[in-house]
């Protein structure tokens, strides 16, 4: 009989430290818990427990694929230096910052890892659905693929909602730091990007220098980046955490 | 709304957008924390994140800093078990049966937590030992031999506990009304307050000063 009031006291002291978040909150700090460490993790976890665990068709991986490059372009198309190549690399980060496991096919090209199946099939996509027209315009002497909003590119939202909601805020931060940038300081973060974590998937020791090596030996067009440049960019990474954990 | 604070006297969307944060504020108001519809939004930052915070505040408090020998530290036990817990039960969401209860906060605190840490403790009072197993993949697994149900603290063998906090509050009849209420009485909580006028959240302040109470009376007991 007393271990069941005893029982109940101990039950009810746990119940009013976590009534609701305010009370839980100053419980947890009284504590000294790093709480948004935990929620920080908490979030990861729960998103690669959810990738891990859905398993989608080939249709529906595109489609998510096709609703993630439509928030980017969305969010980027008035951008002077949004373009294709921009609007890959940034589909590329965005998919494995956030350890989405697509399933896909990129390569190693001259501008960095690139899906090429799915970046030719995007663009029929998004006029398909009605949210953005793709073409060529010429700026200038320079030619750039633009993307113009339709009617309806509004409709892409629900669907990003749903499949994204739990890692919008990291998706969002990444549109937001490379918004303004120049294609080629993106392209570099893609390309460092997917060097390291090639070394991880090797199981190899990291290191600077053998960055370097695998992204001079990424394609000849990448010597207009000086190794200074790429041990900047490796430092900027590092220091935004955008890099792929082994 | 993905959550809801659930309010007695405010209703409609309008309402709540109005005065939701003057009613987190407002204690006489404030019946806790819960989440009564749209139970997929748990994995949204905005709902996860208070719900993070509420589980692991709880399961905090019930692992306790007593004798046993713990190779996680509290804090990290309270993380792993807290997603556990929504682990489990977004893996099996059917299992949560709204008709009963549509609160899933109580149904992850009182039916999947609290059964895990007693388990958990029943375990380490048995074994003296760690019984988590490593991290799985996605690095919130905890150990899977849960294997007896039984309520928290069932390892605490006391005969005159009871009486032993009631000889402490002696000289305070605030707590002391409450205690006998509560554990003596039977009240529930909604009960205890109307008896004693007070509200939810000084229902909750003297709870927690029992607990103090508690706490110290086990310590004089060497438990």
């Amino acid at each position: 009989m007393s271990n069941q009031k005893v029982n109940k006291l101990i039950l009810d002291g746990a119940e009013a430290v976590s009534y609701d978040e305010n009370t839980a909150s100053e419980y947890l700090a009284e504590e000294n818990v790093d709480i948004d460490k935990y929620i920080k993790k908490g979030l990861k976890d729960i998103q690669k427990s959810q990738s891990v665990s859905t398993s989608l068709t080939k249709s529906q991986t595109f489609f998510r694929r096709v609703v993630l490059a439509a928030r980017i372009a969305h969010e980027c198309h008035s951008e002077w230096t949004f373009g294709s190549v921009k609007f890959q690399k940034l589909v590329y980060l965005c998919e494995h910052v956030t350890h989405m496991n697509f399933s896909t096919n990129y390569s190693k090209q001259a501008a960095g890892p690139m899906d090429n199946k799915f970046i030719h099939s995007v663009k029929p996509e998004f006029e398909k659905q009605g949210w953005f027209n793709v073409q060529k315009v010429k700026t200038g002497k320079y030619e750039k693929v633009q993307f113009t909003p339709l009617e309806g590119v509004e409709g892409y939202k629900q669907y990003y909602s749903n499949y994204y909601h739990s890692v919008d805020s990291e998706i969002q931060h990444l549109i937001d730091t490379f918004r303004t940038w120049k294609t080629d300081d993106v392209e570099l973060v893609a390309t460092i990007y997917s060097c390291w974590n090639e070394i991880n998937k090797e199981i190899s020791i990291f290191s600077e220098d053998l960055v370097i090596k695998k992204v001079y030996a990424w394609h000849k067009k990448k010597e207009k980046f000086s190794e200074k440049e790429i041990r900047n960019s490796i430092n900027w990474m590092k220091e935004q955490g955008i890099y792929p954990v082994k | 709304m993905y959550y809801a604070v659930n309010l007695k006297k405010i209703s409609g969307d309008l309402k709540f957008f109005l005065f939701y944060q003057h009613i987190l504020m407002n204690e006489e108001e404030n019946i806790g924390f819960s989440i009564t519809s749209d139970y997929d939004s748990i994995t949204t930052e905005e709902v996860f994140k208070p719900l993070l915070k509420v589980l692991m505040a709880y399961s905090h408090k019930l692992i306790g800093n007593g004798t046993l020998r713990l190779t996680k530290n509290r804090d990290e036990l309270a993380y792993d078990f807290s997603m556990e817990a929504i682990q489990r039960y977004l893996e099996n969401p059917d299992k949560f049966d709204p008709s009963r209860n549509s609160d899933l906060v109580k149904y992850l605190k009182f039916n999947i937590l609290k059964r895990l840490i007693s388990n958990f403790k029943e375990l380490k009072g048995q074994q003296n030992e760690c019984i988590f197993e490593d991290d799985d993949s996605i690095g919130m697994s905890v150990s899977k031999s849960f294997i007896k149900e039984n309520d928290v603290h069932d390892l605490i063998d006391l005969e005159n506990i009871i009486q032993q906090i009631q000889k402490e509050l002696i000289d305070n009849p605030i707590l002391l009304s409450l205690f006998n209420l509560r554990y003596i009485s039977d009240y529930t909580r909604a009960e205890v307050c109307t008896e004693l006028e007070i509200s939810n959240g000084e229902y909750n302040n003297r709870i927690r000063r029992l607990d103090t109470v508690l706490n110290r009376v086990k310590k004089n007991q060497q438990i």
